[in-house]
């Protein structure tokens, strides 16, 4: 009985102090962000004390979401399909773009980027590119990513090799491996999952191939796709460049066998840059990054990523989340955001910024790379696309069918999704 | 007359007294089961609301009865969960006996023994992907001391290889589920019944024979419904060790029901596929219950 009476006792006090303590809401109105976790967080942090400073009638929480794409991806749309107003700026991959555009859950940015003075011009073309749905702005590039080739410069100077620039001559490079000793020639990103579609698109495109033409007909099924998806293939089994390893490697993988300097060569992001510059890595100071190799018919063309920022249409409070849109999106910004997370900046005048050219030495070739990058479709079809793509590339890889079958198996089950879900945005 | 009307009085109150937990049952069990039905009639894709949602009649069982995906998947799942329940059956059952005659440190081994059911899934299925890793895991390593080819150590690229790791995986997690309910109904077992058989001259196979393999079906069946239900439903290792891959080699129904819901968001699909998984799962219960059910009963009569 006593017990219990002090129970009460407690309780009451509790929610008496907590009465005193609670302070009345501040004046003005809060927003949400959401974005990446770990150091993407911690740095959104420390800018949102200067927005909360220049803005002192905004409140921005920041919400932390998963740094794997497709949970990231899942939680998004579970927000916005319930039409949840909670989330009011959302930081995007480039490929959600023209999905979220399709459903609705995205404000039109065109009115308001014109009353701010925003150039468009200054973006990468294909940044821009996937921010565009049917011709109107839903989304402002944040930061890009294409795909770069990192190679050897000390293997090559040694042998006074010449460096890569064709498929030909990325499928001589056993020669080099073996000179050397390495147990890897060219290591990328094979496993069934997002990263094989981007670096199959990339051998696809470099060699002048497409996946849909420009009146937006699915075109897979052609001999330079062919000639591509065979390059790949030839790669690990004819040529013996590429381990049969790369089958089941993603980004991070390739990463530490280069970085153990393992590899003469490998295709990744150029988040890796850094990381390979690092004191730890046994190929600081040893590597470089240059274009991709293109074959007879096609020019160097890296898959475009990155990520985008975009509001919620449902947000309660669209004016002052486009006041912060421009808070981040601002030169300046843009710039401190590079120079801390090491994620480049959309905008192609910031290429020739003298600081951050000194931390980023190879900023002018990311910056042609950049140009010349292309985005994936630009559908709100496209994760069906690629699980498809992903699955045949994969076996064609693996040598569970060939080339030739996974492009005309793919063709025709992307045009039974296109056939089935087509009403709800072609490409 | 008067018996009849006092067993009716009782079953009216047996009735009123279950219902509460009928209730929850209907709540938890069936009307989740009814509204996946139903939803498996509707296309419903959340990611794509200008497709307008409704009725849709069979066309998601079409679609995945005439789709090679759904075929490989359900022939993959089943192989798996007769593999590698199987397997565990058998290992467990011989960790179980040893177990049961050990005699020092008993309390130890059965610790480590359990050791690695007691680790996630996922977890597991990491330390596996390190296990086989090409560069620097220990199996490639041995398989490249004995020679084996370069190609051929990448275990997780080719069809049947990535699945020996999935089921050994799988064997080494839940083989001590398996030792941990058949050594309790080891323990069950009482000793006279052996003193008995060893005075009728019985050997010490016979007395397993006749012993020991019948007094234990009834753990050995709940333990085998149990593992039985999950290896159907296997999804964590598949999702770690290879994402269904290469191609779509490794994919099981509960895989391709992730990708249908989670990946597409095609929640009428992914109802549908559901709805198939539950008959799968249910013809497996009704096969024990058929063929070991009546031995339980006979065994419990006897």
């Amino acid at each position: 009985m006593r017990l219990a009476l002090t129970w009460w006792g407690c309780l009451w006090l509790a929610l008496a102090v907590a009465g005193c303590g609670a302070t009345p809401p501040p004046p003005g109105v809060s927003l949400v962000l959401a974005g990446g976790s770990g150091p993407e967080e911690a740095f959104a942090q420390e800018q949102l004390r200067e927005f909360h400073r220049l803005h002192p009638d905004i409140r921005v929480t920041y919400q932390a979401t998963p740094s794997s794409a497709s949970e990231r991806h899942t939680l998004y749309v579970t927000w916005l399909s319930s039409q949840a107003p909670d989330i009011d700026v959302l930081n995007l991959d480039v490929i959600w773009v023209p999905e979220f555009a399709a459903a609705g859950w995205l404000v039109p940015l065109d009115r308001q980027a014109a009353a701010a003075g925003i150039s468009l011009d200054d973006f990468l073309p294909a940044g821009l590119a996937c921010s565009l749905y049917q011709g109107k702005l839903y989304a402002l590039p944040w930061f890009v990513d294409a795909g770069l080739l990192y190679y050897r410069r000390d293997i090559y100077a040694a042998a006074g090799a010449p460096l890569p620039h064709t498929f030909a001559d990325l499928l001589r490079v056993r020669s080099l491996k073996e000179k050397f000793g390495l147990p890897y020639g060219f290591l990328f990103q094979g496993q069934t999952y997002e990263g094989l579609v981007c670096v199959a698109l990339e051998f696809i495109w470099s060699n002048g191939g497409r996946v849909f033409d420009d009146s937006g007909r699915l075109v897979l099924d052609q001999p330079r796709n062919l000639e591509a998806l065979k390059t790949m293939v030839n790669l690990i089994y004819r040529d013996r460049v590429s381990p049969l390893a790369v089958a089941t490697f993603q980004e991070e993988d390739c990463r530490h066998a280069f970085e153990q300097g393992y590899a003469v060569l490998m295709r990744n992001w150029p988040y890796a840059y850094p990381l390979l510059s690092q004191p730890a890595s046994r190929v600081q100071g040893k590597f470089g990054v240059l274009p991709l190799v293109h074959g007879p018919d096609g020019q160097p063309t890296s898959c475009f990523g990155g990520g985008c920022l975009g509001i919620n249409t449902f947000s309660r409070h669209p004016a002052a989340a486009w006041t912060l849109v421009r808070f981040l999106m601002s030169r300046k910004n843009l710039k401190r955001r590079a120079k801390a997370l090491g994620m480049l900046p959309p905008l192609a005048s910031l290429y020739d910024d003298p600081d951050l050219q000194a931390q980023f030495p190879y900023l002018q070739r990311l910056k042609n790379v950049f140009s010349q990058a292309r985005p994936r479709p630009i559908t709100p079809l496209y994760s069906f696309i690629s699980d498809i793509l992903q699955v045949h590339f994969s076996r064609a890889l693996t040598r569970q069918e060939t080339p030739q079958e996974a492009l005309q198996k793919s063709q025709t089950e992307i045009a039974g999704v296109l056939q089935r879900f087509g009403r709800a945005g072609a490409p | 007359m008067k018996r009849a009307v006092l067993l009716s009085r009782e079953a009216r109150w047996g009735y009123l007294l279950l219902a509460p937990a009928l209730l929850v049952i209907a709540l938890v069990a069936l009307y989740p089961l009814g509204y996946t039905l139903w939803l498996s009639f509707q296309q419903k894709i959340i990611k794509l609301p200008g497709l307008k949602p409704g009725w849709v009649g069979l066309a998601h069982y079409r679609e995945l009865l005439t789709g090679a995906r759904f075929w490989l998947a359900l022939v993959n799942t089943v192989m798996f969960t007769v593999i590698s329940v199987g397997l565990e059956l058998l290992l467990g059952l011989l960790a179980a006996l040893a177990i049961h005659r050990a005699r020092i440190l008993t309390g130890l081994t059965r610790a480590a023994v359990l050791l690695p059911w007691a680790i996630p899934t996922v977890l597991a299925a990491v330390m596996w992907l390190f296990l086989v890793n090409p560069a620097f895991g220990l199996i490639p390593m041995g398989l490249r001391f004995l020679g084996v080819s370069e190609s051929s150590q990448v275990l997780l690229a080719h069809p049947l290889s990535a699945w020996a790791v999935i089921i050994a995986t799988d064997v080494w997690k839940n083989t001590p589920f398996m030792t941990l309910m058949l050594l309790a109904g080891l323990q069950v077992i009482p000793t006279d019944l052996y003193e008995a058989a060893a005075m009728d001259g019985a050997s010490r196979w016979q007395a397993f024979r006749r012993i020991t393999l019948p007094l234990l079906v009834p753990a050995t069946l709940v333990a085998l419904i149990f593992r039985t239900a999950q290896a159907f439903m296997v999804f964590g290792q598949i999702y770690t060790l290879t994402g269904g891959g290469p191609g779509n080699a490794t994919e099981t129904l509960a895989f391709l029901n992730y990708q249908a819901i989670l990946n597409d968001m095609r929640f009428g699909y992914g109802a549908a596929l559901s709805v198939l998984i539950f008959l799968g799962s249910l013809a497996f219960a009704l096969l024990y219950l058929a063929t070991m059910g009546s031995q339980l009963k006979e065994g419990g009569r006897s």
